[in-house]
C-alpha cells in the first residue's frame, strides 16, 4: 500500500511532463508542416540539379576534370546531418549509427558534422570533425549549405580528399524515413550511364555538349552550386524527418503519460478510500468502546 | 514562325517557371545570350541580372541571381538561387538588404564571404533595376 502523498507527487510530476510533451507535440505539428512544405518546394530543385548534373556527365566526353575522374585511393569525406535537439525518437540514433559504420569502414575519413547532436556523438567517440555546423539543421538556409559546399570543394580541389559523401535521413514516400548515403564527388559516369539506360558511344555521338566560355570555367562554378543544391536539399529533407519524428515521439509520450495518469489516479483513489475506511473503522471502534463505557 | 521549346526555371524554394516558350535571353559571364528552339546543347554559367522570356509572343522579364543553365535537346533548364517577377519585388526590402550587404562586403573576413556578398549585391541591384523599369 503506497503512501497517498507519494502518489500525489507522482501524479503532479507526470501531469507536468505531459503538459510539456503535449506542448512540444503541438509545436512540432506546425514545424513539421512548414518543413514539409519547404521539402515539397525544394524537391523539384533537388531532382533537377541531380538530373542536370547526370546529363552533363553523360554528354561530356572530351573534358578532363577532376570531378569526372574515377575514385582514386584517396581520403573520403563525409557530411553527416543529424539534428540540433534530442527528444525526436530514434531519429538521431538511426542516422548516427549508420554514419558511424560507414565512417569506420572508410580509411582516413574526414568528417563534417552538422547538428549539435551529431557533433556531440562524434566527439564522444573520439572522432574529430574537420568542421562542425552546430546549429544548421533546425532552420536550414542556403547560406549554410553554401558554406559547407565551399569548404568541401576546396578540400576536393586541392586534393585533401578523393571523394565526398553525404549522409542524411531521406524523406521517402508516405513519410518513410531511412538513413541514406549519397556520393557528391566525384561523379560516377558508369552509374549515370547505367541509370539512364543508354549505350555510351551512341549518346556521345548524338550530342556533345558545348561549354561557354570554357569547360573548366563552367565546371569550376557549376560544381559548388551543385554541391550547395544537394546539401541544402539534404538539410531540408533531414529537417522534415526530424520534425515528423519528434511529432510522433511526442504524441506517443503524451499518450503514455495519459495512460499512466489514469492508473495512478485509480491507485490514488483506492488508497484514499482505504485510508478513509481505516479512519472510519477507528472512529466506530472508539465510539463503540465509548458506548460500552456509557452503558456501564 | 518561331517554334516553342520547353523551359524550366527552378530555385531551391520553388519551381519558378515551367512551360513552352519561344525565346529566352539570359546574362552569362561572357555577355547576353539568346536561346531559341534547337539551340545546340550547351552548359553555361548564369550571372545575376534580368532575363527575358518570350511566351506566346509576349516578352516577360524576371530578375535572377547566379546559377547555371543547361540546354539539352529535350528542353532548357535554368537553376538559380533565386528568381522573381517584377510584381514580387519589394523596393524597400531591397534597399535594406543592399545596406546590409554593403556592410558585410566591407567586413568580410575571407575571400569567400566577400565573393558571396558581392554576388548577392549584384542580384539585388538586378532586382532593383527591373523594378524601376517597370514602375
Amino acid at each position: 500500500m503506497k503512501n497517498i502523498s507519494d502518489i500525489k507527487r507522482r501524479i503532479k510530476s507526470i501531469s507536468d511532463t505531459r503538459k510539456i510533451t503535449n506542448a512540444m507535440e503541438t509545436i512540432s505539428v506546425v514545424k513539421m508542416q512548414n518543413a514539409l512544405s519547404r521539402y515539397e518546394s525544394n524537391k523539384a530543385y533537388f531532382e533537377t540539379v541531380r538530373k542536370t548534373i547526370s546529363n552533363i556527365v553523360l554528354f561530356t566526353k572530351s573534358v578532363e576534370h577532376k570531378a569526372f575522374s574515377h575514385v582514386k585511393e584517396g581520403k573520403e569525406a563525409f557530411i553527416v546531418i543529424a539534428s540540433d535537439k534530442g527528444l525526436a525518437g530514434g531519429f538521431n540514433h538511426a542516422v548516427l549509427e549508420f554514419a558511424l559504420t560507414e565512417i569506420r569502414n572508410a580509411k582516413e575519413p574526414h568528417l563534417f558534422a552538422v547538428g549539435q547532436m551529431c557533433c556531440e556523438f562524434f566527439a564522444m567517440r573520439k572522432l574529430s570533425a574537420d568542421a562542425t555546423f552546430a546549429d544548421a539543421t533546425y532552420d536550414p538556409s542556403v547560406d549554410e549549405a553554401a558554406e559547407m559546399s565551399e569548404k568541401l570543394y576546396k578540400m576536393f580541389s586541392d586534393g585533401t580528399i578523393g571523394s565526398a559523401y553525404i549522409i542524411f535521413t531521406e524523406y521517402g514516400e508516405h513519410g518513410a524515413m531511412s538513413p541514406q548515403k549519397i556520393r557528391l564527388l566525384p561523379f560516377e559516369r558508369t552509374n549515370v550511364v547505367h541509370e539512364n539506360e543508354v549505350s555510351v558511344g551512341e549518346e556521345f555521338a548524338l550530342h556533345e555538349l558545348e561549354y561557354e566560355p570554357s569547360a573548366e570555367e563552367v565546371l569550376s562554378m557549376l560544381i559548388p552550386q551543385y554541391l550547395t543544391g544537394m546539401i541544402y536539399g539534404a538539410l531540408i529533407q533531414s529537417a522534415a524527418c526530424e520534425h515528423s519524428c519528434r511529432h510522433s515521439a511526442m504524441s506517443s509520450a503524451t499518450r503514455n503519460a495519459t495512460k499512466l495518469l489514469d492508473s495512478l489516479k485509480l491507485e490514488y483513489n483506492r488508497a484514499r478510500q482505504e485510508s478513509i475506511t481505516g479512519e472510519l473503522s477507528e472512529i466506530i471502534t472508539a465510539q463503540m468502546g465509548g458506548y460500552g463505557n456509557n452503558r456501564e | 514562325m518561331e517554334k516553342n521549346f520547353k523551359l524550366n526555371i527552378v530555385t531551391p524554394d520553388r519551381e519558378f517557371f515551367s512551360g513552352e516558350v519561344q525565346s529566352l535571353i539570359i546574362n552569362t559571364v561572357s555577355g547576353e545570350m539568346g536561346i531559341l528552339y534547337q539551340t545546340l546543347p550547351l552548359v553555361t554559367v548564369l550571372q545575376a541580372g534580368v532575363m527575358k522570356i518570350k511566351r506566346n509572343g509576349r516578352w516577360m522579364e524576371a530578375a535572377n541571381s547566379d546559377g547555371f543553365i543547361s540546354v539539352f535537346k529535350d528542353g532548357v533548364t535554368v537553376l538559380t538561387q533565386s528568381c522573381e517577377w517584377p510584381h514580387e519585388i519589394d523596393a524597400d526590402a531591397i534597399g535594406r538588404e543592399i545596406l546590409q550587404l554593403h556592410e558585410r562586403e566591407r567586413k568580410a573576413k575571407s575571400i569567400y564571404e566577400y565573393k558571396t556578398a558581392k554576388a548577392r549585391l549584384a542580384a539585388q541591384f538586378a532586382k532593383l533595376k527591373l523594378k524601376n523599369r517597370n514602375d
